[in-house]
């Protein structure tokens, strides 16, 4: 099948590429995040953030190409025949006018999402060739290009985003319109999301919960499959990458198709897989850390301009191993384990997953439909189902076959809102949120119990632009319920504990046009969340931090308030964000240890941390600057920080992500031996060692920092009329050795070591 | 109106609600040691004691809901046999039998701390490595202390060198010793 299609599209080898930059028609910046499409096809990409665009396979009898973002005047190219003649490239430079409304607003605020509207927040969207270097790996570690956005790792296949400091049930992840629903509070449990999916990624920094709810207090990720086609034509894309390290290997393909029948039906069907074996370190295999994926989705539109639906089920599937050396017993075993430092044995590599590891399961289902009423606004609904499936085998007591722990949770969510424009000036939407949740949970270790959650939210969000300001505010009140099953583990007799929670929030923020090409944006937001179900109700030890957490059901709903500062700055060739954000947090909620109560157990005596509050503040800055020298060279630098301390305590917060500033060198070297497009990439990055922590309060102190070095090439090849995008990647070019504060398995073994990432992506079909 | 949205919403999300329980986890209790019981038998007098550590509801939950003080005579000679089980399953499951048949990837350790005895491990594995279910005991003169077993599981049992405990351990318990 994709080989006929591969021939197939041999056959129309009169195909041109068109490339070109998109720049301001006044200040001649560019601008990126501009739509370049070809008219009446479906082949359309976007300027990446130095405003330059590449348009392949573009059929000849192409008439008119469409440049479009809004704040701008949209440009239609008309192509001439001659041009077309001319050669097989073309390139094209366009300069866009300012729209007259928003125009000073807009401009540097560049890849602004449709998800944030006129926001004044600070939202990052990855543009195309940031998400295809970095594919095939966790869909996590796409996420390490947004300043200020680390990861806390479990090995190489389990990772999760920590944003401004903040992670799990302090930020969102939304996928396909729904807020993604597993079990995000623990450490070691990464979002179940497909990289592979064709989708924009944005990354919202600060409090957003004003429309994304509770849990929306350090930030929100939005995962936003790509618009289904208008046309009739049969497309896709295949992706096949290796990777060294892990010899893992990883395959993708997605198919769409519109006007289905005549009509605005379309379909995307896409599917992929991974496989890795043991991760290595530049000393030693970490033996069973292997992992392997099969995800598959299917989405299906009917979409005119009024109205439309479109039906998105996805599911995901992962079985992941946990480094054996990390799955000790008790505590005595841990501290002998971090003085060694190092695997007892040391095995050849292997792709076997043994015990420990977990099996997951994450089926999503939305169904999202809009409509535009006259003189009222566009209606909005969303209905989606998650059910969430995590089985933890452990490696104590192998003589079972059951998970030590199994949990199956289904979220149900409903919402509607209406978007509505009150003058031309002014915007908003207005809406609810339904959730209802079921928790059930199998296996010895009680870590979370059974649970009912019921949500209901309700919030406005109004934007106001006039001049050179643009001006939002939000009010949102929330109400949860949730019903807990708490189970006597001697008797087996399960009591009911019901928990209510309600609380407003808002948030009021600015955006000012201080001069051309530079704004200054301020927000003030208010967030809060009810305390996590393991918060409350945990009762066992936790593997692999040997550590036994104990919840406490008394716990009051954590707030925070945030203020951030966004200046960005796009001229001369310059490009320039830098935020600042403090976190005032009341009732922050963490594990505190009680040295003096260890746990004793028939495994040996445990430390003791019970989940207690205290007031908190999380203070920081992000920096993400670019040069770009000539038409070929780029400099650039990406830089974060973090400070978080207990107020009540006057102690630092625990595993606040340490300093990081990446320096780099992009060229953009164009057409060279027959490759379209080279580019190469060089870039180093620095963490500093975390000094801020409280002696004697972990097992080890954070571990020194490092500097890594990583290089990518990239380029377009032309395959019978196929131009195949691939890139070359070396990350960790020196193999240094080093443990990242963030990784849980720095107290027993090192990060891993080179690795050396092949990536082909192979598009197919055409207009 | 809006009123009547959330209704509806609230009607739509709430109707979902028999169909999970079909799939729902199994609450299976898993064969986790919750009581050890050690048996020393005096060689001298031939009476038999047995001395219990055990945590009924497992590793979570309530404190060990019994530990028992060891009392042995001065300058006697003992022989000790160690057993495990699980009795929170039901029935209860001994959990010795499977040492005994997983002998080569598991060690049972004895360390006193405090009073005056010696114990040497009787019992061997296939490889001729100690396997420490059964033991000597030789008690010298009046004192107090405590007796710490711990049972090592060696995933892979070329890694058991009869001295050395493993980092994956199953049994660690701490029982007082008096010597009189």
């Amino acid at each position: 099948m994709l080989l006929s299609l591969l021939l197939l599209t041999t056959v129309w080898s009169t195909n041109i590429h068109i490339h070109g930059t998109v720049r301001d028609s006044v200040e001649r910046i560019a601008i990126g995040g501009v739509s370049v499409h070809v008219v009446g096809t479906q082949n359309g990409t976007f300027t990446n953030r130095e405003g330059m665009f590449h348009l392949h396979n573009v059929d000849t009898t192409v008439q008119q190409i469409e440049v479009k973002l809004v704040g701008y005047k949209r440009k239609v190219l008309r192509v001439e025949r001659s041009d077309v003649l001319r050669g097989a490239d073309l390139h094209i430079d366009v300069l866009l006018v300012r729209d007259t409304v928003q125009s000073q607003e807009v401009i540097v605020q560049d890849h602004r999402s449709a998800q944030t509207g006129m926001s004044t927040q600070n939202v990052y969207t990855l543009d195309q060739e940031e998400i295809e270097t970095r594919r095939g790996q966790t869909f996590s570690e796409l996420l390490t290009v947004v300043p200020g956005v680390t990861l806390m790792s479990t090995g190489p296949s389990i990772t999760k985003p920590v944003i401004h400091g903040m992670s799990s049930q302090r930020i969102v992840v939304m996928n396909a319109g729904l807020a993604q629903e597993g079990q995000q509070w623990g450490a070691e449990h990464g979002p179940e999301i497909d990289a592979f999916t064709p989708s924009t990624i944005s990354v919202l920094k600060g409090p957003a919960s004003v429309v994304y709810g509770m849990g929306a207090m350090g930030g929100v990720v939005n995962v936003e499959p790509r618009k289904l086609p208008s046309t009739s034509a049969l497309t896709g894309e295949a992706s096949l990458n290796g990777f060294v390290n892990a010899w893992q290997g990883a395959m993708a393909a997605y198919v769409e198709q519109g006007r289905l029948f005549d009509a605005p039906l379309a379909i995307r069907v896409q599917g992929s897989i991974r496989r890795a074996g043991d991760a290595r370190t530049p000393d030693y295999a970490l033996t069973n850390t292997g992992f392997k994926e099969i995800d598959g989705s299917v989405s299906v539109g009917y979409e005119q301009d009024s109205m439309g639906i479109v039906a998105t089920a996805s599911i995901v599937t992962m079985t992941l191993g946990i480094y054996a050396g990390s799955h000790i017993g008790n505590a005595r075993d841990m501290l002998r384990a971090i003085e060694q430092g190092a695997p007892d044995v040391t095995y050849p590599f292997s792709y076997t997953i043994d015990r420990p590891r977990q099996e997951i399961y994450h089926v999503l289902t939305s169904v999202r439909a809009y409509m535009t009423l006259p003189h009222v606004g566009t209606v909005k609904a969303t209905y989606g189902w998650q059910q969430n499936n995590r089985q933890e085998y452990d490696a104590h007591y192998a003589r079972t076959t059951r998970p030590a722990m199994e949990l199956l949770l289904n979220t149900y969510t409903a919402d509607v809102s209406l978007a509505h424009e009150l003058l031309s000036s002014m915007q908003g939407t207005v809406g609810v949120n339904v959730r209802r949740q079921v928790n059930s949970r199998g296996g010895t270790v009680y870590l979370i119990p059974d649970y009912l959650a019921w949500n209901v939210g309700a919030y406005l969000l109004e934007s106001y632009v006039v001049e050179k300001w643009t001006l939002s505010a939000g009010v949102r009140y929330d109400v949860q319920s949730l019903d807990a099953t708490l189970v006597n583990r001697l008797t087996r007799i399960g009591t009911h504990r019901v928990t209510d929670y309600a609380s407003a929030t808002a948030s009021v923020g600015a955006l000012v046009a201080v001069a051309d090409g530079i704004t200054l944006g301020a927000n003030v937001g208010l967030g809060w969340r009810p305390p996590a179900v393991n918060e409350l109700y945990s009762n066992d030890v936790h593997h692999g931090v040997a550590q036994y957490e104990i919840g406490d059901p008394n716990l009051i709903p954590e707030r925070n308030t945030e203020a951030d500062l966004t200046l960005t700055l796009a001229r001369n060739g310059w490009n320039i964000t830098a935020s600042a954000y403090t976190n005032i947090f009341q009732h922050y909620i963490y594990a505190m240890p009680d040295p003096e109560n260890p746990t004793v157990t028939v495994r040996g005596t445990f430390p003791t941390f019970r989940y207690t509050q205290t007031a908190a503040t999380i203070s920081g800055a992000d920096l993400r600057a670019s040069y770009q020298c000539t038409d070929v060279w780029q400099v650039y630098t990406t830089a974060s920080m973090v400070r978080g301390t207990d107020r009540n305590n006057a102690t630092p917060l625990i595993y606040m992500p340490a300093d990081r500033l990446r320096l780099g060198v992009h060229a953009h070297v164009g057409d060279v031996l027959g490759l379209h497009d080279l580019s190469a990439d060089v870039s180093v990055l620095g963490v500093r060692t975390q000094d801020r922590y409280v002696a004697g309060a972990d097992y080890a102190a954070p571990p020194p920092g490092y500097v890594l070095a990583d290089v990518t090439l990239a380029s377009e090849v032309n395959v019978g009329g196929t131009a195949l995008h691939c890139s070359l990647t070396c990350k960790n070019l020196f193999n240094v050795a080093y443990r990242d504060y963030l990784s849980r398995y720095r107290y027993f073994a090192l990060d891993a070591g080179r690795d050396v990432i092949l990536r082909l992506t192979i598009p197919f079909g055409g207009s | 109106m809006i009123r009547f949205t959330i209704a509806l919403i609230v009607l739509v999300v709430g109707l979902q609600g028999c169909k999970e329980s079909a799939t729902s986890p199994q609450n299976v209790d898993h064969d986790g040691v919750t009581t050890v019981t050690l048996t020393l038998t005096n060689m001298a007098t031939l009476s038999t004691q047995s001395y219990v550590w055990e945590d009924l509801d497992g590793v979570g939950g309530s404190a060990p809901n019994r530990i028992d003080t060891i009392t042995v005579a001065a300058d006697s000679v003992y022989q000790g046999s160690l057993a495990f089980e699980n009795r929170k399953a039901s029935p209860p499951v001994n959990i010795t039998i499977d040492v005994l048949n997983d002998r080569n990837n598991h060690q049972v350790f004895y360390a006193i701390s405090g009073a005056t005895a010696t114990i040497t491990t009787t019992d061997l594995d296939g490889r001729n490595l100690p396997l420490g279910l059964k033991t000597n005991w030789t008690s010298l003169k009046k004192s107090l202390g405590a007796l710490a077993v711990s049972l090592s599981h060696y995933p892979d049992s070329t890694t058991k060198k009869g001295t050395n405990p493993s980092s994956e351990t199953d049994v660690d318990v701490v029982m007082p010793l008096t010597i009189r």
